[in-house]
C-alpha cells in the first residue's frame, strides 16, 4: 500500500492498514517470530532454508489489521538462491514497517544484513532473537549500544518461549499507530564496519559452557562416528515410520473404524435406502462411505502420523543438514549436493514441498534433478502406505523388492539426468545448526497441522475417487473402461480388466493407484506389478500443478511423459519376465 | 621510452591518443641523435625522479634490477647505473635499443648496461632483486602481471602513472594494481609534477600466487584450506565473495578450525567464531590460509 492509501484510511477513520515486513538471515527464527505475532502456523524446523516462499498472515493491533509477511532468510541482499529473491522484492515493495530479525549468537553477519536494510531507508526495528544461545555462550548484548550504533530501536527475545514478544507487539502498534521509529543510519555496509559495530555491542562475560548435546552434535558431523549415528538414525526413522505405524493401525485406528464407525454408516444407510445401485454405491463393494472411509483413515493415516513424527523430530533437532553433510560425498557422485537430501526425504512425506523446498537450493540444475527424482521414484508417505497394506501381508520380499527398486531408480535417473540436465550443481555451503532437543509442544503443534491437513486435503478427494469408482462399477461402465483398456491393462500388463481404473484415480491421489487393488484377489506377481507400475505412475494432479508453477508447461508434460511411460514399460517388462519364470 | 616530459609540450598536437606511443618513440629517437639537448635534461630532471622511486622501493645496494621498455634514450637505466646498480634494460624495438646502446656507451661508457631485445610480456624476471616499468609500456597490465608472476618473492615491482590531477592524465591511462588483478598491498608516491610510481613488493610463493600471479595473498606461507591437514586454527587470507561463504564468516582476518573432512569427495566441517559450516571441497580449494 502507499501513502495515499493510508491517508484515506485515516480519513475513512475506522480500520488502518499496515503492512509489516520480517527479514534476517536464516534458521534464527523469523518463523517462530511471524507465528507467535500473527497466530498462524507456517512451518519451522531446525535448519537453513526452511521458509522458501513468504507466507503472509493477518494480525491485529488493537483498531490497526496490520499484514505481516515472512520472508525466506538471507544472509545478504545478494540473494544467492530463489527463496532469498522473494525476501529482496519485498523489501522493493516499501513497506510500512520492517522488522529486522538478527542472530544474536552470531551478530557479524547479522548486523551486516540489518546495514543493508537500513539502506533501503525503511522504518525498521530491529529483533535480536536466540537470545538464550547468546547468555549460554557467556556473551553479553548490550542493545542500546546496538539501537544507537544502527539509530533504530531494539529488542530483544527468545521467540521459541515467547520472551519479548509482548514488547515487540507493543512496539508494532506504536509504530503503525504513526510513531514511526526513525529510518536509521545509512551508513556504507562493509564487513569491517559491521565487525567493529559487533565489538562495540558485545561483549565476552562468562565462558561458554560445552554440553553433552553439543558433543553429539560435533560428533554426528565427524565421519566416525557420524556414519554410525545417521545409520541408528535411519534405523530409528524406519522403526517409528512402520512399527508405529502398523500399531496405531492395528490396535487404534482399525478397530475404531471396523467395529464402530463403518458398522454405524451401514445401518444408517440401510435405514434409508433401500437395496439397490444406490446403496451398492454407498457401502457396496466399491462403497464410498465404507471403503472410502476405511482406505483412508485406517491404511494411510497411521503412516501419515508416523512418517511426520519422524520428520518433526529430525526436522527439529538439527539433525537433517547433519545428514546432508555425511551423504554429500556420494550425492556428489550422482550430480547432487548434500542439501539435496532435504527435498528428497521431503518427497518421502509429500512431493508438493518437496519440490517447493528445492528452491533453497542454489543451482537450477539441481532443482530441476531433485524434482524429477522426486516425482518418478520416491513414493509419497499416502502411496508407501497403500503399498504396505497391499504387499507386506501377502509377500514381505515383494515389498522389499519395489522399495529396492525404488531406490535404484532414485540413483539411476541421479545418473542419467547429471548428464542430461546442462548446467552445474553448486557444491554445498552450509551453515550446521545447533543440535537443539525438539520440544514437545512444537512437536504437537506440527503433528495436529499435518493431521488436520490431510483429514481436510487428502481424504475428501480419496472419498471422492472411491465415489467414482463406485458409480462407475455400478453402472457398468467399468467393465467397458476395462475393456477398452485391456490391450494395455491385460495384454501388457497382465491385470485384470478393473485395474484400469486406479490408472485413471490414480492422477488424483497417488495412493488411489494402489488400493483398489487390494480386493481384487490378484497374485504375488500380479501385486508387483501393480506397486511397480503405481510406483513410477504420474505424479498426482497437485504435484503436477506444482511442477508447472516452479518449472513451466514443458518441464511437467515432460514429467508426465517420462513418468508414464517408464510405469507401463516397467511393469510390462515384470509382468513378462515374471510369467517367463513362472512358466519354466 | 622515458620522454613522457618531452611529450607534455606536444600536447596540443598529439590529440589521437592511440599515437602517444608511436609519438614518444619518434621523438626519442630524435633527441637520442641530438643528446646535447636529452643530456641536460636527464641531469637536471630526470635523476630526481628515478631517486624519488629508489627510495621508494628501497632499493638495497648491489641489487640486479631489470628495466623493462627502455627505449632509445634510457635515462632510467643510466641513472639507476650511476648510482650503482647492475641494470639490464630491455626493449621489444630493436631500432630504439641499438640508438640506447650508442647513447649509454657514447655517453657512460663505463655504466653497467646490457641491453636486451625482448618483450615485457615474455621476459624471465626472476633472476632481478626489483623490476622498473617504463610509463609508456603497452599492453601495460599485460606486463604487469607477467611480470609480477614471474618475479622472485621479495623483489619489487615499480612502474609509473600519470597523476589523477595531472595535465597528461588524458594521454596515458592510469593503472591501479586491482585493474590488472592485484588486490595486495601496494605503496604509490608522486615522482614530479606530473607522474607517481607504485611500487609493489612480491611477498608471496604460494602455489595460488604462482598460478594465478595476479592474486598475490599478503602472506609469508599461505596455502589452501583444502591442504590443511592439522586440527590447529589457521587464519584465512583469502576467500571468494560468496554470497554464503563470506556471510557466514570465511573471510581473510578470520580464525577457521577444521573439524573433519569427510570421505567419498565430501565436504569439510570447519569452524569460524563457534559457528559449524560444511564446506565443499571445491570451495576449500578456493580459500588461502596461513
Amino acid at each position: 500500500m502507499n501513502a495515499g492509501d493510508r491517508g484515506s484510511d485515516e480519513q475513512s477513520g475506522r480500520i488502518r492498514e499496515g503492512l509489516v515486513l520480517l527479514i534476517g538471515p536464516p534458521n534464527i527464527g523469523k518463523s517462530v517470530v511471524f507465528n507467535r505475532l500473527s497466530g498462524i502456523h507456517v512451518g519451522m524446523a531446525n535448519y537453513p532454508g526452511t521458509t522458501v516462499d513468504y507466507t503472509e498472515g493477518i494480525a491485529w493491533f488493537g483498531d490497526i489489521r496490520a499484514r505481516i509477511v515472512d520472508t525466506p532468510g538471507t544472509y545478504t541482499l545478494t540473494a544467492s538462491n530463489e527463496a532469498e529473491e522473494v525476501a529482496v522484492a519485498f523489501l522493493e515493495k516499501r513497506p510500512d514497517l520492517v522488522v529486522c530479525v538478527l542472530d544474536a549468537s552470531h551478530l557479524e553477519s547479522s548486523i551486516f544484513l540489518a546495514l543493508q536494510v537500513l539502506e533501503f531507508g525503511l522504518p525498521t526495528i530491529v529483533v535480536v532473537n536466540r537470545m538464550d544461545l547468546c547468555r549460554e555462550r557467556g556473551l553479553h548484548l548490550d542493545s542500546d549500544a546496538l539501537s544507537q550504533e544502527l539509530g533504530v530501536p531494539v529488542l530483544t527475545t527468545i521467540a521459541l518461549d515467547g520472551e519479548g514478544i509482548d514488547e515487540l507487539k507493543d512496539r508494532i502498534f506504536a509504530a503503525l499507530s504513526g510513531d514511526l521509529p526513525e529510518p536509521g543510519r545509512k551508513q556504507d555496509p562493509s564487513w569491517n564496519l559491521a565487525e567493529s559495530i559487533k565489538k562495540r555491542v558485545i561483549q565476552q562475560r562468562g565462558s561458554s559452557t560445552e554440553r553433552l548435546r553439543d558433543w553429539i552434535g560435533d560428533a554426528s558431523m565427524r565421519p566416525w562416528p557420524g556414519i554410525l549415528i545417521a545409520l541408528l538414525v535411519i534405523a530409528a526413522v524406519f522403526g517409528i515410520v512402520l512399527g508405529l505405524g502398523m500399531g496405531l493401525r492395528q490396535l487404534i485406528l482399525l478397530p475404531v473404524v471396523r467395529d464402530i464407525i463403518i458398522p454405524l454408516i451401514v445401518t444408517g444407510v440401510d435405514a434409508m435406502v433401500d437395496p439397490g445401485v444406490l446403496r451398492n454405491i454407498l457401502v457396496g463393494d466399491y462403497g464410498f462411505l465404507t471403503k472410502g472411509i476405511e482406505w483412508p483413515i485406517t491404511l494411510i493415516m497411521p503412516y501419515v502420523l508416523s512418517f511426520y513424527l519422524a520428520l518433526c523430530i529430525l526436522e527439529d533437532s538439527g539433525y537433517l543438514p547433519r545428514l546432508g553433510v555425511m551423504l554429500d560425498g556420494l550425492l556428489t557422485k550422482i550430480g547432487l549436493s548434500g542439501p539435496s537430501i532435504i527435498p528428497l526425504l521431503l518427497g518421502y512425506g509429500c512431493g508438493i514441498p518437496a519440490i517447493i523446498s528445492t528452491r533453497a537450493l542454489a543451482s537450477r540444475k539441481n532443482r530441476l534433478m531433485v524434482a524429477l527424482m522426486a516425482s518418478l521414484s520416491i513414493p509419497c508417505i499416502a502411496q508407501t502406505g497403500a503399498f504396505i497394506s497391499l504387499l507386506a501381508a501377502r509377500s514381505p520380499l515383494a515389498l522389499v523388492f519395489v522399495a529396492l527398486l525404488s531406490f535404484v531408480t532414485l540413483i539411476a535417473s541421479g545418473l542419467i539426468l547429471n548428464r542430461l540436465i546442462p548446467g552445474r550443481t553448486m557444491p554445498m555451503v552450509m551453515e550446521m545448526p545447533d543440535l537443539l532437543m525438539p520440544r514437545l509442544r512444537m512437536i504437537g503443534k506440527k503433528m495436529w497441522v499435518q493431521t488436520r491437513h490431510y483429514l481436510i486435503e487428502a481424504v475428501p478427494p480419496v472419498v471422492g475417487g472411491v465415489a467414482v469408482a463406485a458409480v462407475l462399477y455400478e453402472t457398468g461402465w467399468m467393465a467397458r473402461l476395462g475393456i477398452f483398456m485391456s490391450p494395455l491393462v491385460t495384454g501388457w500388463l497382465r491385470l485384470p480388466e478393473e485395474a484400469a481404473v486406479p490408472l485413471l484415480l490414480g492422477i488424483f491421489r497417488r495412493e488411489l493407484t494402489v488400493l483398489p487393488l487390494l480386493d481384487m484377489n490378484l497374485s504375488v506377481l500380479q501385486l508387483v506389478v501393480g506397486a511397480v507400475v503405481a510406483l513410477y505412475y504420474v505424479p498426482c494432479i497437485a504435484m503436477m500443478a506444482i511442477l508447472y508453477r516452479e518449472f513451466g508447461a514443458y518441464f511437467a508434460l515432460l514429467t508426465f511423459v517420462i513418468t508414464t511411460g517408464l510405469a507401463f514399460f516397467i511393469g510390462g517388462l515384470i509382468a513378462h519376465t515374471g510369467a517367463f519364470f513362472m512358466v519354466i | 621510452m622515458n620522454g613522457a616530459e618531452q611529450n607534455f609540450s606536444l600536447k596540443q598536437q598529439i590529440r589521437p591518443l592511440p599515437r602517444i606511443g608511436r609519438l614518444t618513440k619518434s621523438m626519442e629517437s630524435l633527441f637520442s641523435r641530438l643528446p646535447g639537448i636529452g643530456h641536460l635534461y636527464a641531469t637536471r630532471l630526470y635523476s630526481s625522479v628515478v631517486d624519488s622511486e629508489i627510495g621508494l622501493a628501497d632499493v638495497q645496494d648491489g641489487s640486479r634490477i631489470l628495466h623493462v621498455g627502455c627505449g632509445a634514450l634510457p635515462y632510467t637505466a643510466l641513472h639507476l647505473a650511476r648510482r650503482g646498480f647492475s641494470v639490464t634494460a630491455m626493449d621489444s624495438d630493436h631500432s630504439a635499443l641499438l640508438a640506447a646502446e650508442r647513447y649509454v656507451r657514447h655517453h657512460s661508457p663505463d655504466a653497467d648496461i646490457t641491453f636486451e631485445n625482448l618483450n615485457g610480456a615474455n621476459c624471465d624476471p626472476s633472476d632481478y632483486d626489483a623490476v622498473w616499468v617504463s610509463l609508456n609500456v603497452a599492453p601495460k597490465e599485460t606486463v604487469l602481471l607477467h611480470l609480477l608472476g614471474r618475479m622472485r618473492n621479495g623483489a619489487k615491482l615499480i612502474y609509473r602513472n600519470p597523476r589523477s590531477d595531472s595535465r597528461i592524465a588524458s594521454l596515458y591511462s592510469r593503472i591501479i594494481p586491482e585493474q590488472f588483478g592485484y588486490d595486495g598491498p601496494f605503496q604509490a608516491i608522486p615522482i614530479d609534477r606530473v607522474k607517481e610510481a607504485v611500487c609493489i613488493e612480491r611477498s608471496c610463493a604460494c602455489d595460488y600466487c604462482m598460478t594465478l600471479p595476479g592474486s598475490l595473498c599478503s602472506c609469508e606461507e599461505c596455502i589452501l584450506l583444502d591442504d590443511h591437514r592439522l586440527p590447529t586454527p589457521v587464519r584465512v587470507v583469502k576467500a571468494p565473495n560468496h554470497p554464503v561463504i563470506s556471510p557466514l564468516g570465511l573471510r581473510p582476518g578470520k580464525e577457521v578450525i577444521i573439524h573433519c573432512r569427510h570421505p567419498f569427495g565430501g565436504p569439510l566441517v570447519v569452524e569460524v567464531e563457534g559457528r559449524r559450516i560444511a564446506l565443499a571441497r571445491e570451495f576449500a580449494r578456493e580459500i588461502y590460509v596461513e
